[in-house]
């Protein structure tokens, strides 16, 4: 926790962020970017689009700051407006619903319990991995793993189906499982 | 030689769910160039957009009001104060408008058309005077109006001037050919005295010769001194009055005190608002009128609150309501009392259109509605915090964009001919002033009264 703005210093370093001041602007972007950049690199298919949506983010963050009122820490907040910013971008691109509508509704896509060895790969090595799945697989997986959403939220945040939500997330983790297979990732 | 195995999903959250990626200080200087480049220019559209909005719109009746009014082009540009001149068609050419309040005694008499031209005095009453002074004006009576009388080209008994919506030309009217009507803009015109008949719904003003008192009468039964169709700009005051509407997001039960929907009520409450406008109207025939102008706002908002908070929330690490202390109701409990107070200030582009109709020569009444959108400043306001049921600071909470919309009746009062004071009584109302939940959002509802200054140009 050392190192961390109390929440007043926080607010503060909001505020003045919001008026324009650049210094603080730095000092935020240099003490969220690499939280914000990470969440960035999940939603991304490589580095250059993370990126973007990086930087993208960032000027949505300081044009958001005024309304900024410290109920929640800053951070917090901060992510939430990231992942929306990634998926709106990310729907700007029209991919996910071209890549989340082709599987059939009907099936049944139960909840497939695949084990993995912890430490087989390091933070980054996963990213990787993730950046490899299409983009509606990796969406989805990213909204129900890391956000923890439910199917029914996936499907009204993304405009698909829960069938399809389901679907992109078994299909996920039996890619994830064979990238993570020898060889698998080519 | 392996590790823990755990279910994929759990592994990737482990691993990734507070990874934290590398940043140097070129990445901050990656965002500040486009920062930079990017920014200034959203603000700027907004600006630009409203404006061009404006000026099109402004310059669009600005042409079509001129491009309409071309046909009368001398009228329009002789000077208003002409030499002497003995013929009474060219005399009538100098005539601008009728719905002016102007009056013309005797075209001979330079000095009296001078004193006339912005007085109260009527066509009417002009035309009830008595000086019989000139033959030359005198026009025909009705039992004797004959188009074999009348020349073909500005004939001595064309003595009126059509100003409103009348498109066809001396001759096709002489020639007794369907009047066209003209959709927007008024224009001047000789209209023969034979043909008069034909425009009762026309607004004619009489050109009255005091020579000749039973031919007036016959004219002035065709005189309507209804206020001019047209462009006109309004400058005027809004005082405005009532109670903002507040509406609770429903919140995160973690994020807000379970108390917080009682607080809702509040003890009292008072809002005003303050505006100032300058609006350019164009007014066609049918009595529609349509309007565009720059309208600049200050909204107070306050509200009392006073309330016994006898749940201590607990809140834990994560910022969120873990938990509530109660207080036993045998232990007393200072009431929490705080005013919560926004000051919004705000500058937006009014539309309006709405419908007139004159009652006699001096008055109108009318009906409208309105559309507005604009930014929002606000400045210095308190609120109550969702969680710890807390006054806090929430400056900067405001919604930048302001949209409004309302309506409402007004009347106006020709004091003169082109000018004219109007009184309204409108309702307006705004969207939400918070930009997000988890607090009270304010609508406001105003009814308001508003004085403007109008010029007709």
């Amino acid at each position: 926790m050392d190192g961390q703005p109390t929440h007043s210093e926080a607010l503060e370093l909001a505020r003045a962020c919001a008026r324009g001041d650049r210094s603080a602007q730095k000092q935020l972007f240099m003490q969220l970017a690499p939280r914000m950049k990470s969440v960035c690199l999940r939603y991304a298919h490589d580095a250059e689009q993370a990126q973007d949506y990086l930087q993208e983010g960032f000027i949505r963050l300081f044009d958001k700051l005024d309304s900024y009122r410290g109920d929640s820490a800053l951070e917090t907040w901060s992510t939430r407006l990231f992942i929306n910013n990634c998926l709106s971008l990310l729907k700007k691109d029209k991919k996910i619903r071209e890549q989340t509508t082709v599987l059939d509704e009907k099936a049944d896509y139960a909840d497939e319990f695949i084990e993995v060895d912890e430490d087989i790969l390091d933070a980054d090595q996963w990213l990787d991995i993730m950046q490899k799945l299409p983009v509606g697989y990796r969406t989805v997986l990213n909204l129900f793993v890391f956000e923890e959403k439910g199917h029914k939220e996936i499907a009204e945040i993304l405009g698909i189906s829960e069938n399809t939500s389901k679907s992109q997330l078994f299909k996920a983790r039996r890619m994830l499982k064979e990238l993570l297979t020898p060889n698998g990732g080519n | 030689m392996a590790g823990t195995k755990r279910h994929i999903d759990q592994v990737l959250k482990n691993k990734l769910g507070n990874h934290q990626a590398s940043i140097t200080e070129a990445d901050w200087d990656a965002f500040d160039a486009f920062q930079q480049k990017k920014k200034p220019s959203r603000k700027g559209l907004f600006y630009l957009g409203a404006a061009a909005l404006f000026i099109a719109l402004l310059s669009t009746l600005l042409f079509l009001n001129r491009n309409t009014s071309v046909d009368s082009p001398k009228a329009a540009n002789q000077p208003r104060n002409p030499a002497p001149q003995t013929e009474q068609g060219n005399q009538l050419a100098t005539k601008p408008s009728l719905s002016e309040k102007e009056s013309v005694s005797n075209p001979t008499e330079e000095s009296e058309i001078n004193a006339n031209n912005n007085e109260e005095e009527t066509s009417a009453n002009t035309a009830q005077s008595t000086d019989h002074s000139s033959p030359g004006n005198t026009l025909p009576s009705a039992d004797n109006e004959t188009g074999a009388d009348i020349p073909s080209t500005t004939p001595p008994s064309t003595q009126v001037l059509g100003t409103q919506n009348i498109e066809s030309t001396p001759a096709a009217i002489e020639r007794n050919e369907e009047v066209k009507l003209s959709r927007i803009a008024p224009r001047v015109l000789r209209i023969p005295a034979s043909q008069l008949g034909r425009f009762e719904h026309a607004y004619i003003a009489a050109y009255a010769p005091k020579e000749d008192k039973d031919s007036n009468k016959n004219l002035l039964k065709f005189v309507k001194k209804l206020p001019p169709m047209g462009p006109c700009i309004a400058v005027g005051l809004v005082y405005g009055f009532g109670t903002p509407q507040l509406s609770l997001t429903p919140g995160d039960p973690e994020q807000e005190h379970k108390d917080y929907a009682a607080t809702e009520k509040g003890t009292s409450s008072r809002s005003n608002v303050f505006r100032f406008f300058g609006q350019y109207e164009y007014r066609i025939k049918a009595g529609l009128e349509f309007g565009a102008g720059l309208q600049f706002s200050s909204v107070t908002q306050v509200r009392k609150y006073s309330f016994e908070n006898r749940n201590i929330p607990f809140i834990g690490p994560d910022d969120k309501i873990l938990l509530y202390i109660r207080i036993p109701s045998n232990q007393s409990v200072d009431p929490t009392v705080f005013e919560s107070r926004q000051n919004i200030y705000s500058a937006t582009v009014p539309l309006t259109v709405g419908y007139a109709h004159a009652i006699g020569s001096k008055l109108r009444i009318g009906a409208r509605v309105q559309g507005n959108m604009g930014l929002n400043w606000s400045k210095a306001y308190t609120n109550l915090n969702p969680k710890s049921l807390a006054e806090t600071p929430s400056a900067g909470n405001s919604n930048p964009l302001n949209i409004g919309y309302g309506g409402g009746v007004y009347g106006e009062y020709f004091y003169l001919s082109k000018w004219s004071l109007r009184g309204s009584f409108d309702w307006t109302a705004q969207n939400k002033q918070y930009k997000s939940g988890n607090s009270y959002n304010l609508q406001n509802r105003f009814y308001e009264i508003r004085f403007s200054l109008v010029r007709y140009l």
